[in-house]
């Protein structure tokens, strides 16, 4: 991606190499070659810091592994749908953020679950791709003109034109030159746009796993950020994002601890003035874990800056001491409840009683997934910590060293927190002891060296599984029915006279409300409603969900309802 | 989907081969801009786009397998065999596994950059054109 944004700068747009002949395209690797070089320093000369080449790993962390599509989407989907439903709802008699998805849909002609469910299909369409592309020196494209069959042309322009942009237009997008070296991390106009337009009607994909990122709640954001036309619009929605994160982790840890005694504290706030503490806390014991959870993006400009000053200033601002940020409230906080002379009461929080304390930070930016980037604010933290006035030493306190989890870490962590595999103290005082300096972040801690030292067997989070499932294939009986078609445009195909078995989950889990799936196909309506009456007495439905019970209905391939009779 | 989850893995890391690994002199930013030059862009640009899209679907399987065989094939398109021989013998069998020379976004240290964390992990709808 460095190269094209090279020849966007300088190749020529007449003639020149057309890489038609071997010797010309062995100049591509010789310019590989070229590219990979002013990655490090030159023979002779002395190496780069090491700060730099630091925050240079973990922009190449971020993106050489991108976050797995089960978690991204399910956190998404739970974004526009249970999260954002439960925080209307908290929000009572205060204004309500804008209609954000009204006013997606107007701008792009698709709402939310039109354009992740749209993104899915064709994400997954070429992801089988890989050996015809590679055998046939080929490049994939969709004609906007020319639709295939689930899809129409029209519902394909609208989901590909807000991340698309021509190949003319690319030269007055790319930013700054070789000359600065964070040219060569910043890809974030490859990000934007993961889709080439050709024609005005031909699209070309040009990075599956940028395009598989708009299913994540980091992705996601941007394609609506991008696509609001009004600063302040953006900033309401910045705002609003920054809101549902807080609210899903909060979810995420609610369900995870024990709720006999009553562990953890959604949002513990003061006596004196009702404001908040924590953004949220657990107790257990004798232990608090106060909790401060950042929904906020670290600017572009100082995540790929490729250079440890700006960096470490942006992450400071945003997650470190700077005001407000999660460091700095964290300090605050703890000093205001925990303060030698005058300590502020909440009602929540029984500081007399707590003699161990673990101090977390839950953020969003994917920059974080390289674990060893906690080191930095913890750091601030340990300094922030010496200066606090807090009660006498007399009255033990120990406070244990600061720890850093991503939400899709979280999520990770859930099932094991859930069924009490381990005590988190217990884990933190072992990292403590075995990574002092930070090397490793508290997830890549545990899987990788607590887990097999404790002998505790590896557990996946079944409940994001059996709705990653669920979701999906919910999402692809939407597309094969035909949601997406313009049934004027063509003949759909021939009639088969199969039935279909629907199935949609009522009560249990608010996120599934409205997700059918077709369950089995059956050469006949009758032998399909014959299925649908033993249903209950088959294995159905085979991932773990919650529903109180499952409306179940025959239905032919564009979804409607048969009714069975002779 | 659960044993896959179950064993999700640490982060990985790889290194980018470069003239460094080569015993040879990097080139100015004027070289490298010399290079681009020679290119035509339509060509050019549709060319490495294509590599990309290989390279991330390639990522996108999650399978080692898979991400070899694709630097394999598409490393051999772009190189000389002379140069390929000469890479073979300086990367050893790191070649396409812990060092590449085509890297999606090469947002990645050169291999020089990486000695002193030794310890990093080695690191349809659509038509065809």
């Amino acid at each position: 991606l460095s190269g094209i944004k090279l020849l966007a700068l300088y190749a020529q747009r007449e003639g020149g190499n057309t890489l038609e002949t071997e010797v010309e395209r062995h100049q591509v690797g010789e310019f590989a070659l070229a590219i990979n070089s002013f990655y490090g320093p030159d023979i002779g000369e002395p190496n780069w810091p090491a700060g730099d080449v630091f925050v240079q790993l973990a922009a190449s962390a971020e993106l050489n592994n991108p976050e797995p599509i089960l978690n991204g989407l399910v956190r998404t989907r739970c974004f526009l749908g249970p999260v954002l439903e439960d925080y209307l709802e908290r929000l009572k008699s205060q204004v309500p953020p804008p209609p954000f998805e009204k006013i997606f849909t107007l701008l792009n002609g698709l709402n939310f679950r039109d354009f992740l469910d749209i993104t899915l299909y064709l994400y997954h369409a070429q992801r089988g791709m890989l050996d015809e592309l590679m055998s046939a020196d080929q490049m994939a494209y969709i004609d906007i003109r020319q639709p295939k069959r689930y899809v129409s042309g029209e519902n394909m322009a609208n989901w590909a034109q807000p991340m698309a942009a021509s190949l003319d237009d690319l030269p007055t997008l790319v930013r700054g030159s070789e000359a600065d070296i964070a040219f060569f991390f910043d890809m974030t106009i490859f990000r934007q746009f993961p889709l080439w337009r050709s024609g005005g009607y031909k699209y070309f994909l040009i990075d599956p796993l940028f395009l598989a990122e708009r299913l994540s709640s980091h992705g996601f954001y941007w394609t609506v950020v991008n696509g609001l036309a009004d600063d302040r619009l953006r900033y309401r929605f910045q705002c609003l994002w920054g809101e549902l994160v807080q609210e899903y982790v909060r979810q995420l840890l609610g369900e995870s601890f024990p709720t006999e005694p009553p562990s953890f504290l959604r949002r513990p706030t003061y006596a004196d003035d009702g404001s908040e503490v924590f953004d949220c806390a657990v107790l257990l014991g004798d232990g608090l874990i106060p909790i401060e959870i950042k929904g906020s993006v670290l600017p572009i400009a100082d995540k790929y800056a490729a250079k440890a000053g700006p960096f470490y200033q942006g992450v400071a601002a945003k997650f470190g001491s700077g005001r407000g940020a999660a460091v700095e409230q964290l300090l605050r906080n703890i000093e205001h409840i925990f303060s030698a002379e005058h300590p502020r009461e909440s009602s929540q929080i029984p500081s007399g009683r707590i003699r161990r304390m673990l101090p977390i930070v839950i953020v969003h930016d994917p920059i974080f997934r390289f674990g060893s980037l906690a080191k930095s604010l913890a750091t601030e933290f340990t300094t922030g910590l010496r200066r606090l006035k807090i009660r006498p030493p007399l009255e033990r306190l120990e406070i244990y060293p600061f720890q850093l989890l991503t939400v899709e870490e979280l999520e990770r962590l859930q099932p094991y927190v859930q069924e009490r595999d381990f005590d988190l103290f217990d884990c933190v005082r072992s990292k403590a002891k075995e990574d002092p300096d930070y090397r490793l972040g508290l997830w890549e801690f545990i899987t990788t060296k607590f887990l097999p030292a404790t002998g505790i067997k590896p557990r996946a989070n079944e409940k994001m599984i059996g709705r990653f499932e669920w979701l999906t294939k919910a999402q692809s009986w939407r597309v094969y029915r035909g949601d997406y078609y313009d049934h004027s445009l063509a003949e759909r195909r021939k009639a088969t006279g199969y039935a279909i078995t629907s199935a949609r989950p009522v009560g249990g889990d608010k996120l599934l409300w409205d997700e059918v799936i077709a369950f089995k196909e059956f050469a006949s309506a009758q032998e399909a409603h014959k299925a649908c009456q033993t249903i209950a007495n088959t294995e159905f439905p085979k991932q773990p969900i919650s529903a109180d019970w499952f409306e179940c209905q025959v239905v032919d391939e564009l979804g409607v309802p048969i009714v069975f009779g002779r | 989907l659960e044993e896959q989850e179950r064993n999700h893995s640490a982060r990985k890391l790889v290194a980018a081969i470069s003239f460094y690994d080569l015993g040879q002199r990097k080139p100015s930013p004027e070289e490298l801009v010399e290079m681009a030059r020679r290119f035509n862009y339509e060509a050019g640009a549709a060319f490495l786009a294509r590599l990309n899209v290989c390279l991330s679907l390639a990522m996108a399987s999650s399978d080692d397998k898979v991400v070899v065989e694709a630097h394999k094939k598409l490393t051999s398109n772009v190189l000389s065999p002379s140069r390929l021989q000469e890479i073979e013998s300086v990367v050893g069998d790191k070649l396409y596994k812990s060092a590449i020379l085509l890297n999606r976004a090469n947002s990645c240290p050169a291999s020089n950059c990486l000695h002193f964390t030794r310890s990093a992990k080695a690191a349809t709808p659509w038509k065809r054109k």
